[in-house]
């Protein structure tokens, strides 16, 4: 999981959210005026439209979507495979497409809970992906 | 109908294969010619030039460039980037414009198929700051992988099984076996598809459509100049759109899509329900999506979609046969224009060993955005009132 061939283009609208995660922090944006959060990042709230917003850090805690283990490299990406595909919903209620790290792809279940696990890879790109927590 | 009753007048389908020596324009321009003639008409005669943005060749100005090539100099044109929802929303926008009184006869032209041509690489560059952003570093924005995600959800909600999904594959491959212009018409079994390796699970290879080259094309004009034109006039009853999300992080459920709001909108404009359809094309790049807009379209109920699809409901003999020409899982991926051209050609009934019988209604769908934006088209051979 270190090729960084697909790495993102950071810009105005973005680059918090990766430096954020080099420091091994997964910032999301709060809108000011409704307090709703959002994730892609958007230069406006998607509920009341407004600009204004703060950069949270969110808990890191979140639980399973949805999941898929990919088998094959699918699109030329990415070289190591099993590999496996999350949609986790943060605590914070957005959601997040990501991968599970770790040797944990036939535990994965919907509802499955999870905590962030940042990787910081190559080119000083960091991901923000999860793993498996206790169900505790 | 609303706004000016309007028909599909001519299609036009180059030869669909897994590679091809041609590019997307050169098979564009076949497609646009055979659905000219095919209307009986002529260049001179198209006023209106509506393209679908091709994954293999992506440009700006794609329909005054179709146009020009054409030697035509049309009233009014337009470049659909739906990617999978363009086949659908091309017909859409072309009656709208001739709706508008923008021009009378349109050609809807889709070209190159879903894989990179030999003379030309897929254009795929730096990526962009939108949306693969937040995909492309996590290996999930091969559509097998995002789609995939969407088929793990009604597996949870409903009990779906890998059978079912295969159900649908099984269909579509015995209708290729029947379509000269397929490129899998080797048998498949439910066996062949669970023995098919996993690639993003649940889905198997069996589940995944066909990367193919070729170009489809239609012409849109009045319904009231259609009957006057040299085929049997195939109007369009009901026109249904509905975009409610646009990338995963955003999507409220996908055990459900776009296709429901979209097919409320077409069955309300054409009068018709469920019941009155005569059969389905609808856009398949994996199995799993056939069932749920079959569902969402409310063919069956929602959550037994996976029962639907068995015991040969969908396959020609059935009470709705689905995909007649093979769809993108065994005919091959050109975009979703292929759904359109087998409904017309099957309306006409001129669709040989595969014609369902007394055909008189069908749906088309197609979409794209992870099941967030859909179109839907029922079309008729009968008089639109």
């Amino acid at each position: 999981m270190s090729d960084f061939r697909f790495a993102p283009i950071e810009n105005p609208d973005t680059e918090a959210l990766w430096a954020g995660l080099r420091d091994g922090r997964l910032l999301i944006q709060k809108c000011s005026a409704c307090n709703a959060h959002r994730h892609p990042p958007s230069p406006i709230c998607h509920r009341c439209n407004e600009g204004e917003h703060e950069w949270v850090e969110a808990s890191g805690r979140g639980t399973v979507w949805s999941h898929s283990v990919v088998h094959e490299p699918l699109d030329g990406w990415p070289s190591e495979v099993p590999y496996t595909v999350v949609i986790v919903t943060l605590e914070e209620g957005v959601k997040i497409v990501s991968n599970l790290v770790e040797g944990s792809h036939e535990a994965v279940r919907i509802g499955a809970p999870v905590e962030l696990a940042v990787t910081q890879g190559a080119a000083g790109v960091a991901l923000p992906r999860f793993r498996l927590a206790d169900a505790g | 109908m609303t706004g000016t009753p309007c028909a599909i007048v001519g299609i036009g389908e180059t030869e669909v294969a897994r590679r091809s020596d041609l590019t997307s324009v050169e098979l564009g321009l076949k497609a646009a010619i055979a659905a000219i003639r095919d209307a009986g008409l002529r260049n001179s005669d198209i006023d209106g030039v509506i393209t679908q943005q091709t994954r293999a060749n992506p440009q700006a100005n794609a329909s005054p460039l179709l146009s020009q090539r054409l030697g035509i100099q049309p009233a009014y044109v337009n470049d659909i980037s739906l990617s999978g929802g363009a086949p659908s929303a091309m017909v859409a926008n072309a009656v709208a414009a001739i709706s508008a009184g923008l021009c009378s006869v349109v050609l809807c032209a889709s070209g190159g198929g879903d894989q990179p041509l030999s003379r030309e690489g897929r254009g795929r560059g730096r990526l962009s700051t939108g949306w693969e952003d937040f995909m492309n570093p996590f290996g999930a924005a091969a559509a097998p992988v995002s789609y995939a995600l969407g088929a793990r959800r009604h597996m949870h909600a409903y009990g779906t099984t890998s059978e079912q999904f295969g159900a649908v594959a099984v269909a579509c491959r015995k209708h290729a076996q029947l379509n000269a212009n397929a490129v899998m018409r080797k048998p498949m079994t439910l066996e062949d598809h669970q023995s098919s390796r996993l690639l993003a699970d649940p889905y198997r290879l069996l589940d995944c459509c066909v990367p193919a080259t070729g170009a489809g094309a239609v012409i849109v004009t009045t319904a009231e100049r259609a009957r006057d034109l040299k085929q049997r006039s195939v109007e369009v009853a009901g026109i249904g759109q509905s975009s409610i999300f646009a990338t995963l992080e955003h999507a409220q459920a996908l055990e459900t899509s776009a296709a429901r709001g979209a097919a409320e909108r077409a069955f309300a404009m054409a009068g018709l329900t469920p019941a009155e359809i005569d059969m389905a094309q609808l856009y398949d790049p994996f199995t799993s999506v056939v069932l749920v807009t079959l569902e969402d379209y409310g063919f069956c109920a929602k959550g037994e979609g996976g029962a639907f699809v068995e015991g040969g409901r969908i396959e020609l003999g059935g009470q709705l046969p689905v995909n007649t020409h093979g769809g993108l899982l065994s005919q091959g991926h050109l975009g979703g224009i292929a759904h359109v051209t087998e409904a017309v050609r099957q309306l006409r009934h001129q669709a040989d060993e595969r014609q369902v019988a007394k055909a008189r209604t069908a749906v088309v769908s197609s979409q794209c955005a992870q099941l967030g934006m859909h179109v839907s088209l029922i079309l008729t051979n009968e008089r639109v009132h």
